[in-house]
């Protein structure tokens, strides 16, 4: 398609973005009758079709899922994600590829392709509360969120209904409860954990974390072609079955359906073109990742939802004599006040009860600690908290000891033994936005396609070591509690980014002059486009945010429809 | 063009390897190593597996360069043992002998690199062979789709065991 078709590059929408939340946007547009363009900067990767690996067995794999010493040597950032390995690799950015500025350390983990990071998610799924859109209002950080619980609350089931999201009604106001299918059983010694907390601290929970699991498929699912999840446990491959959500597997195929959707891969995009007679966004300018031909598209809507720091950067490049400093950015915030999970600390222990009892079968997820810290009031010398991943299970050795060698070995490696109960978990910490975590354009560095690299300079504060100190604190108590040995913490000092969770720097607010967006996650100064993915973070919480920017960006295109059909976007 | 078998020197099938350089006589030695490790018994060993394969693959791509150097080392140091102990090659020894001296070694009772080249090649050779398609498929079935999980299930029930994908 060449620049002199003008009526072909013009559509009724167009999404930047065919990730978790950019498939929402396409499914709802296109559902509403809208003729959609999704732009994506990579490959089309096609459900079942373009999983190369899903059905491979264990020895099939030439390095039996080890990554070579080369490819690690040649991705130093992406090969310190735990999906990068031989069976996922190809779902991920290769580090040389698409270079980026690190003002400060950051492993910024990207998936470029249809589906995105989806594919590859660890498919928690758990609600905000008004606990946590009332932080930084209450707590004195960032600005006040837009919304409130109630505003998404209806959104959230729009989109678990369809999702599918596996999890109990546990009643607790700091993690509403949700459309859930059947949870998956908890361990025996979760189970116990939970007991023990629950006897020893008033406002302590311990769950079965939700997530995106069909455990018992639906109409609505069976009509997405999905089916139950048989627990492989291999999800990060993508799903012959669709037994967990990924975007390829849902709402691509579901606005594909319509007859209203044109995909497009290999998009670069370039910038939002704004047209400063008419005083709004008229298009988007493409970069053909391929053969590098410039091409515009046109549409009176657009919904940018590039992944989080990716929108920051479409955004800081699309100038204009109305916006020299980036769409929308007239108060120079855009790129600022971006914050992450704090992934860094880990605590391991065994528990030699239950020797009767072991698991049987695989689960693709875990048990979940809800934020405890501040909930209610402020009670620490830090502000806000963390929630936790907890997961227990029995493994199985085989003695392998120094000078076991020939026959022996070989009957120890055929007749395994049971091994201790293991308890972990990890933190996932809410970090303050602060106007020093920033993402921008860096002056002179460009990646191939002509566009300014990203750099980022984000940083931990003393904030986040106080937290972190006081999880491990809290956590030792729980598990000695429990009566757990052989308790052990790790700090990881991970650098930022590994968490997988940047967010902000286009932020939620009420007033334009400390905020991007509106509560419909509008450009204030922008109408027609709108900003649903992790860009549009106030302030981040503890919970895995994909659920939220799922939620966010069909509510934004709702209220996008109804506004371009009353003409209001104009 | 036909071959006459005489040509045909080498008589291993060895394998494409971009960093480590080995004579026939040293993949022979690497071998009997790792049959001597998991010998055949009412079952399949290592040699008949072609384990030493995935052990080779495995230090040739996922390993350092030091590493590679001191596994090529350790491996030719194994043949200067038996010399010394039971005065033949490493693969001239009786089986018996081939056990004592691998054992000997495991248990660190020589100096030099044979001690991180058998450190490197025992667990290459376990994970090669309990991730081979015959211990998966036969002896240690995988499941790739299970299809359940049971978080208190009883251990004298429990008749699988369960290896990662």
């Amino acid at each position: 398609m060449g620049n002199n078709d003008l009526k072909g590059r013009t559509f009724d929408a167009i999404v930047i973005g065919a990730g978790m939340s950019g498939g929402w946007a396409a499914k709802e547009f296109c559902e509403k009758g809208l003729k959609t363009l999704v732009l994506e900067r990579g490959r089309d990767v096609k459900h079942i079709k373009d999983y190369p690996t899903t059905n491979k067995m264990p020895w099939e794999f030439e390095h039996r899922n080890q990554i070579p010493s080369k490819i690690k040597e040649e991705n130093p950032i992406a090969s310190k994600c735990y999906n990068f390995r031989e069976d996922a690799m190809h779902f991920f950015v290769k580090d040389a590829e698409h270079p980026y500025v690190q003002e400060k350390p950051f492993d910024w983990i990207r998936g470029y392709q249809v589906g995105g990071k989806s594919i590859l998610w660890a498919r928690q799924t758990q609600r905000w509360s008004d606990y946590d859109f009332e932080g930084p209002a209450r707590d004195g950080f960032a600005v006040d969120w837009p919304i409130r619980y109630k505003d998404i609350a209806p959104w959230y089931s729009y989109v678990e209904k369809f999702a599918g999201i596996s999890g109990n009604k546990d009643g607790l106001p700091q993690l509403p409860d949700g459309e859930f299918l059947p949870a998956l059983e908890l361990t025996a010694v979760e189970k116990y954990f939970q007991s023990v907390v629950k006897k020893n601290y008033k406002d302590r929970h311990v769950i079965y974390a939700r997530c995106a699991h069909l455990t018992q498929p639906q109409q609505i699912h069976l009509d997405q072609g999905r089916g139950k999840c048989l627990h492989r446990d291999l999800c990060q491959r993508g799903c012959p079955y669709g037994g967990y959500y990924n975007t390829n597997s849902t709402t691509i195929p579901w606005a594909a359906k319509t007859g209203n959707l044109s995909l497009r891969p290999f998009s670069v995009v370039h910038s939002i073109i704004y047209d400063d007679k008419k005083g709004q966004a008229t298009g988007v300018r493409v970069i053909d990742a391929n053969t590098k031909e410039v091409i515009d598209y046109f549409a009176p809507v657009i919904f940018l939802n590039a992944g989080a720091f990716n929108t920051n950067l479409v955004l800081l490049n699309s100038t204009s004599s109305r916006f020299p400093n980036g769409l929308g950015n007239d108060n120079g915030l855009l790129g600022k006040y971006v914050a992450f999970h704090n992934y860094r600390g880990r605590i391991s222990a065994e528990c030699e009860d239950f020797k009767d009892l072991t698991i049987d079968g695989r689960r693709p997820t875990s048990a979940y600690i809800p934020r405890f810290r501040n909930v209610f009031k402020q009670e620490t010398d830090f502000l806000r908290g963390y929630a936790a991943g907890f997961s227990s299970g029995r493994g199985m050795f085989q003695k392998t000891d120094d000078g076991i060698i020939g026959k022996e070995l070989k009957e120890n490696l055929l007749h395994p033994e049971h091994g201790s109960w293991y308890a972990g978990s990890h933190i996932m910490g809410e970090t303050i936005p602060k106007e020093s975590n920033y993402v921008g354009l860096d002056a002179s560095k460009k990646d191939d396609w002509g566009i300014p690299q990203l750099k980022i300079s984000i940083d931990y504060d003393d904030n986040d070591e106080k937290m972190l100190k006081d999880f491990f604190e809290q956590m030792t108590e729980m598990y000695t509690r429990a009566g757990f040995k052989n308790i052990k913490t790790t700090d990881s000092k991970q650098a930022p980014g590994l968490d997988i969770h940047e967010m902000g720097g286009a932020r939620m607010g009420n007033d334009p002059k400390t905020s991007l967006l509106n509560k419909w996650n509008q450009l204030h100064a922008c109408k027609n486009v709108f900003v649903a993915d992790g860009a549009c973070m106030t302030s981040t919480s503890t919970q895995n945010p994909s659920l939220t920017y799922m939620a966010l960006t069909a509510r934004a295109a709702d209220y996008a429809f109804t506004e371009l059909t009353k003409g209001n976007l104009v | 063009m036909l071959l006459p078998s005489c040509v045909q020197q080498d008589k291993k099938v060895s394998i494409p390897l971009n960093n480590l350089k080995l004579s026939s006589e040293q993949e022979e030695l690497l071998e009997q190593i790792t049959e001597t490790i998991i010998p055949a018994t009412d079952t399949a060993g290592a040699k008949e597996l072609g384990t030493y394969h995935f052990v080779l693959t495995m230090v040739d791509d996922c390993s350092e360069k030091e590493q590679q150097e001191n596994f090529m080392k350790g491996l030719d140091e194994v043949n200067e043992l038996s010399k010394e102990k039971y005065n033949n090659a490493f693969i001239k020894c009786t089986p018996q002998q081939q056990l004592e001296l691998l054992t000997r070694i495991d248990k660190k009772e020589f100096d030099g690199k044979v001690n991180e080249f058998l450190k490197m090649t025992k667990g290459l050779t376990i994970r090669g062979y309990t991730k081979s398609k015959y211990v998966m498929s036969n002896l240690l079935v995988y499941e790739i789709a299970p299809a359940r999980f049971y978080g208190s299930f009883p251990v004298k029930d429990k008749t699988r065991f369960e290896q990662n994908g």
